[in-house]
């Protein structure tokens, strides 16, 4: 050990309430930093998750306008399907290739080729819209979910099995089992099997939509083997835009639009939201240094003769001054440490409450981050106090008693 | 010559910058190996300034300060600093201990200083020093857990510990009773004479004086007298140190003075 640390620890341990009381204002500040840091970023990843956790996060389409085309289904007499294959863009003949090229980027974790498609269902005497979405299932599992969220019925999209969503089922008053029959432009009908309902906890999507078979929704739209969008989800969904910019240059002729694009109110509360916390946790920091300051500045005072003793038997300037920068280390050490069981205990007794919608959780990342900057702060505030110490006069330290 | 251990030349210290108080006006002395000085005259006069610059502490304003040869006014804060801790031991008036720590601490402080936390050899020394102090039974003791004299024991231990070749004292029984008084003296006579090093000691006691090699008056800044106490008879001597003897020194508005005048002994 150094014998300034020696020294430094000694002067803290003769202060001992002085020590103990910056300490606990010292684990406070973090304490508070590390629970409030935790709440908003948990409180975001929630809003998030719910806005895009099951949605794509980059979707490529047609750049090209699209002709419409018409779709009639239904016999008189039952359910009745009828609309166009929606689409404000061409299809994508070409999505094969698309989708091997954005494979290859790592940060993608699952690609579902959609041709999607709105149409109207006739029940009884009023219309219904609904969106149906061609999908190669497994895929589109990966980006929706929908197998661990069915609610009657298996998960199976596949021939002309189809999975609607549990409002719809209801609306239409269909259960798994259930038919639906289309009729085809070209004439011939086509009698959809329900073989499930899902809850999205989504209401636009449990009330209107529909997954199907992407051939049998090629065929029922007469796309050929096109497809209307490539749905994409990434590692990092915060990442899209620098994802999304590659692949405009990589992809050409396609439109490649990401959530953010379409989210911006919502990024915007995100990032004011963010903004308020970064500024409660930045004044928490000057204060901690503040505090560690005003508390080492009575400490060179305070030990003013000591310090002259020091010097007179050969202490340094920088010794001198290295005494006040390790207290100010250990203080901001010390009360990060206390600060960050604090905070964590204080996590896990708000985790605990019952009735809870969401749970707080932390990164040690950050959490190590907050006590690096407390301890930086530390050792800031102590360089003042230090060059006091270290031009401090021996001869006036100890000349009177 | 060789005997000479430091020399000091045309010293001179000035403080102020508007109203300049020559604290010390163009003082010359060598000081001797194994000598043992003291240094009397008024409240005042200069002898802590003197004593601060023959130290290292302080630099002077005007005057060259050779060390066994070397001079001193070229080196660094930082040269001094470790000249300090290597060549000189200081014996304050007051505040004689760190109080955060204990007894044998204290006296390892300088090893410290110099070269890192202590190993076992230096903390025997520090062991042996505390013993031929008397007060090796004492030495976990915390300081403030010391009597006066204790104390100071401790602090002459402390100044010893890096074998200085200079001992500097400013009034180190200022604050102890008559018996305490006596002990340290004949403790610091005792070391002087069984370690070799150089004393220098302002001193109000003219008992200590008269104890001493060399006798060093000052008066106004300047040395108005110097002289071996042997070449003077003891009772011209006991006549010289009169003026400047003060058993009993209080503080007066932050300053020694003497409170009460102490009649020549009885043959
Ligand atoms: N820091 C200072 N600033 C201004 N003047 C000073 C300072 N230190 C000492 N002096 C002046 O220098 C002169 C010599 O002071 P010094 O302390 O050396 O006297 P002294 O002989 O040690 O006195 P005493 O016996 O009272 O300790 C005094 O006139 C004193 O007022
Ligand atoms: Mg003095």
């Amino acid at each position: 050990m150094k014998f300034e640390l020696k020294v430094a620890l000694r002067f803290m341990r003769s202060g001992k309430s002085q020590t103990l009381f910056i300490i606990v204002g010292i684990a406070i500040g973090v304490a508070v930093q590390i629970f409030l840091g935790s709440l908003i970023t948990s409180l975001q990843g929630s809003l998030v998750d719910e806005t895009i956790g099951n949605s794509s996060h980059i979707t490529i389409r047609s750049e090209e306008d699209a002709t419409t085309r018409i779709l009639e289904a239904g016999e008189p007499g039952t359910l009745l399907l009828r609309g166009n294959a929606s689409t404000a863009q061409k299809e994508l003949d070409n999505w094969s290739l698309i989708v091997d090229e954005i494979r290859e980027d790592e940060a993608v974790t699952a690609i579902s080729p959609t041709l999607q498609g709105t149409a109207l269902v006739r029940s009884g005497g009023t219309d219904k819209s609904v969106q149906i979405k061609g999908v190669f299932f497994e895929q589109a599992d990966l980006i929706y979910e929908i197998s661990s969220r069915m609610v009657e019925g298996s998960p199976v999209a596949e021939g002309n099995t189809i999975l609607i969503g549990t409002k719809l089922a209801t609306d239409l008053g269909l259960r798994p089992g259930g038919n639906l029959n289309l009729l085809l432009p070209n004439g011939d009908s086509v009698r959809l099997l329900v073989g499930g309902t899902f809850d999205l906890q989504n209401e636009s999507a449990n009330s209107s939509l529909m997954f199907m078979d992407l051939r049998r929704a090629q065929k029922l739209f007469n796309t050929g083997d096109g497809v209307t969008a490539i749905e994409v989800q990434v590692e990092d969904p915060f990442a899209v835009d620098t994802i999304a910019d590659g692949w405009k240059q990589r992809l050409s002729g396609v439109k490649v639009e990401q959530w953010k694009e379409l989210n911006q109110q919502l990024l915007t509360a995100l990032s004011s939201q963010s903004s308020s916390s970064y500024t409660i946790q930045f004044f928490v920091i000057i204060s901690i240094t503040f505090g560690i300051a005003s508390v080492l500045a009575v400490s060179v005072i305070q030990k003013s003769k000591e310090i002259g003793i020091l010097k007179a038997m050969g202490t340094t300037k920088k010794s001198a001054s290295r005494i006040f920068i390790f207290q100010g280390l250990l203080l901001g050490l010390m009360g990060s440490i206390a600060g960050i069981a604090a905070g964590i205990l204080l996590l896990s007794v708000f985790n605990s409450a019952e009735g809870l919608t969401f749970s707080i959780t932390y990164s040690w990342a950050n959490v190590l981050l907050l006590a690096a900057i407390a301890t930086a702060a530390g050792t800031l505030a102590s360089v003042i106090p230090a060059r006091r110490s270290a031009n401090l006069n021996p001869m006036e330290a100890i000349k009177n008693g | 010559m060789d005997n000479i251990l430091l020399q000091g030349e045309n010293l001179t210290r000035e403080y102020g910058k508007e109203i300049i108080t020559k604290a010390l006006n163009e003082v010359t002395l060598k000081l001797n190996k194994s000598e043992f000085s003291s240094i009397i005259g008024p409240s005042g006069c200069g002898k802590s300034t003197l004593l601060n610059l023959l130290g290292a502490l302080d630099r002077p304003t005007r005057g060259r300060l050779l060390f066994q040869g070397r001079e001193l006014s070229s080196m660094s804060d930082g040269e001094l600093a470790a000249f300090r801790n290597r060549n000189i031991g200081f014996i304050f008036q007051f505040h004689h201990l760190l109080p955060e720590f204990n007894a044998l601490e204290n006296v390892l402080l300088p090893t410290w200083i110099g070269s890192g936390l202590a190993d076992r050899k230096r903390e025997e020394k520090a062991k042996e020093l505390l013993e031929l102090v008397g007060l090796k039974d004492r030495m976990k003791n915390p300081a403030n857990n010391l009597s006066g004299g204790q104390q100071q024991r401790v602090s002459i231990a402390r100044a010893l510990i890096n074998d200085p070749n200079l001992v500097l004292a400013d009034e180190p029984t200022g604050n102890l009773d008559s018996d305490a008084t006596e002990q340290v003296y004949d403790l610091l006579r005792k070391i002087n004479k069984e370690l070799g090093m150089s004393f220098l000691i302002v001193t109000h006691d003219r008992h200590i004086a008269e104890k001493s090699d060399r006798v060093i008056e000052m008066s106004d800044g300047r040395i108005v007298s110097d002289y071996k106490t042997a070449d003077k008879s003891p009772d011209e001597l006991w006549k010289r140190l009169a003026p400047h003897n003060c058993k009993f020194p209080v503080m007066e508005n932050g300053r020694l003075v003497c409170g009460m005048e102490e009649s020549a002994p009885a043959n």
